[in-house]
């Protein structure tokens, strides 16, 4: 579905992501795990059109997204949810998830989107009319998250939805994310925790500095090289990039 | 008692204008980070076109000054602002500078540097009388216009999917791009929303004046600026309340100023303005907080 090859983003001299490349299946989820700096938040900003790609190539389901605007870009199938969520705190609830209507021609197709993302997050019409930045941090990231379903996305692509939350939050959000994992809603999450990404990856790629170290199947990475590809040394499984 | 209603019908109506041209500049501010200089070059368009117009039927004036302005607006998006998009605001502002000067110097290339009467709005300088209180109909022209539009832009801005698309975008326009809220289509509507408030501020300067000169925008358009700092920079309705409260400080300190310093009154108004910066530094209304620093 989703094929990054040799992708390379530089913020002025600074090369902040180096020939980075990514798969993503049909109904996969797959994290991208890093320490803080490795270049993951940068690589879905350049994936989303934010920032430019200094090389490399983005495609999804075999359509080039390089070169793309980011509102073009969220129109042939890829959403994201940046990194603090991005709530326009002075719009209700209700007017957050309609701007994502802009995208869909059907307005009946997206009225049904609609009821079923507020059973998928119950709160969105209890609370609809209120302003967006009165909601906590949580509700805060699901409506993020329901806003960028909304959009109808083929992959949507998530930058550490679990920041800032507290730990029984981050539990509940991950529940929420398993059960559209169930949906088969094909997912690029960001993640720093390893323990998350394990819980919800179907695969995982691991970034430091920039590049690509290492990927593999989520059961097939064995701790021990996690924590080599962290400190900078060659893993013995999984695919060392 | 009469006295003071008509003082304040004057304020309605002079804060009124300040408030349409800091609604202009504000709404672009809010999108692009533009302080559009040029904005007050917009009524200065508007303006000739009325004094080109004069003597047809009113309607036709308005339409006519309304689809100038707008097109003059929007060609300045496409023309000057567009291939600056991803500049820095300094850049911007340079670029409204030079706009404002080309508008001028083709004014004065075209119709000379004189001040011309228009032969507009006299039917409205003869006054009604409610009770003790005589009323211009200028005056309530003027406020009826300002409330006209003023409410027309809060359901446009509330109740219409471009409103909302403007207001997120002016709130963070980076994720209102990543919902897919096309970036040029935006600003576009901005310009012409800017657009339709210059026109009208136009009318009213004409209508007061009763004729144009090149640069006639200048003094309104600073005090627009004023008004949208002072509101808070991105926040309308801090440009609107400001603006009501520069033309209530203009006309108070026109009523309580001795005579002789009556021809400073600005320098006293502005000085009040440095008074309310010094207590509000982030202008009167909290605004729509820039979430993202990125504009285009």
């Amino acid at each position: 579905m989703l094929d990054v090859r040799d992708l390379s983003v530089d913020y002025g001299p600074l090369h902040a992501v180096r020939e980075v490349s990514i798969h993503v299946s049909a109904s996969e989820v797959v994290c991208l795990v890093g320490p803080n700096g490795a270049g993951k938040s940068t690589t879905t900003l350049a994936l989303s059109g934010v920032l430019p790609l200094v090389s490399g190539s983005v495609e999804l389901e075999g359509t080039r997204l390089t070169g793309l605007s980011p509102e073009e870009i969220v129109r042939r199938g890829l959403s994201l949810v940046p990194e603090g969520r991005h709530i326009f705190s002075d719009l209700t609830v209700r007017e957050n998830l309609s701007l994502a209507a802009g995208v869909r021609g059907d307005s009946k197709a997206f009225g049904r989107d609609l009821e079923h993302v507020s059973k998928v997050f119950p709160f969105l019409e209890e609370r609809r009319n209120q302003r967006g930045g009165t909601l906590s941090g949580g509700e805060q990231q699901q409506l993020a998250i329901a806003r960028a379903l909304l959009t109808s996305p083929r992959l949507l692509v998530m930058d550490e939805p679990a920041l800032g939350l507290a730990p029984v939050i981050v539990q509940q959000l991950y529940e929420v994310l398993l059960d559209l994992r169930r949906e088969g809603v094909t997912m690029l999450i960001v993640e720093q925790s390893m323990e998350r990404a394990m819980q919800v990856a179907d695969r995982l790629y691991v970034m430091v500095s920039g590049r690509v170290v290492l990927s593999g199947r989520s059961e097939e990475i064995a701790a021990s090289d996690l924590k080599k590809a962290y400190f900078g040394v060659k893993s013995e499984r999984g695919d060392v990039q | 008692m009469s006295a003071i209603i008509q003082h304040l019908i004057d304020a309605v109506s002079l804060g009124g204008i300040y408030a349409l041209a800091a609604l202009g500049i504000g709404l672009i501010f809010g999108i692009m980070g533009l302080i559009n200089f040029a904005h007050g070059n917009f009524f200065m368009i508007g303006a000739y076109v009325i004094f080109l117009m004069s003597g047809r039927p009113v309607l036709i004036v308005a339409a006519t000054t309304l689809v100038v302005v707008i097109l003059l607006a929007l060609s300045s998006d496409r023309f000057v602002f567009r291939p600056l998009r991803g500049a820095g605001g300094p850049t911007l502002l340079i670029a409204s500078f030079g706009l404002a000067y080309l508008l001028e110097n083709i004014i004065l290339m075209i119709f000379g540097g004189r001040p011309k009467a228009v032969d507009f709005g006299h039917g409205l300088v003869e006054s009604v009388t409610i009770g003790s209180v005589r009323i211009s109909q200028l005056d309530i022209f003027t406020i009826a216009t300002t409330a006209v539009l003023l409410t027309g832009l809060t359901l446009f801005l509330r109740k219409t999917r471009y409103g909302t698309e403007m207001r997120a975008a002016a709130s963070d326009f980076r994720m209102a791009r990543l919902l897919g809220i096309r970036a040029n289509r935006v600003v576009a509507t901005a310009f012409a929303v800017s657009g339709v408030l210059a026109a009208a501020v136009s009318f009213l300067l004409v209508a007061q004046t009763g004729a144009v000169i090149p640069g006639m925008g200048l003094i309104p358009v600073l005090f627009a600026f004023v008004a949208t700092i002072m509101g808070g920079l991105g926040s309308l309705p801090g440009a609107a309340l400001a603006g009501f409260i520069l033309g209530f400080g203009s006309v108070g300190l026109q009523i309580v100023l001795p005579h002789d310093l009556v021809p400073y009154r600005d320098a006293f108004l502005f000085t009040l303005v440095v008074i309310i910066y010094a207590l509000f530094p982030g202008g009167l209304m909290s605004g729509l907080r820039r979430q993202g620093g990125e504009r285009v």
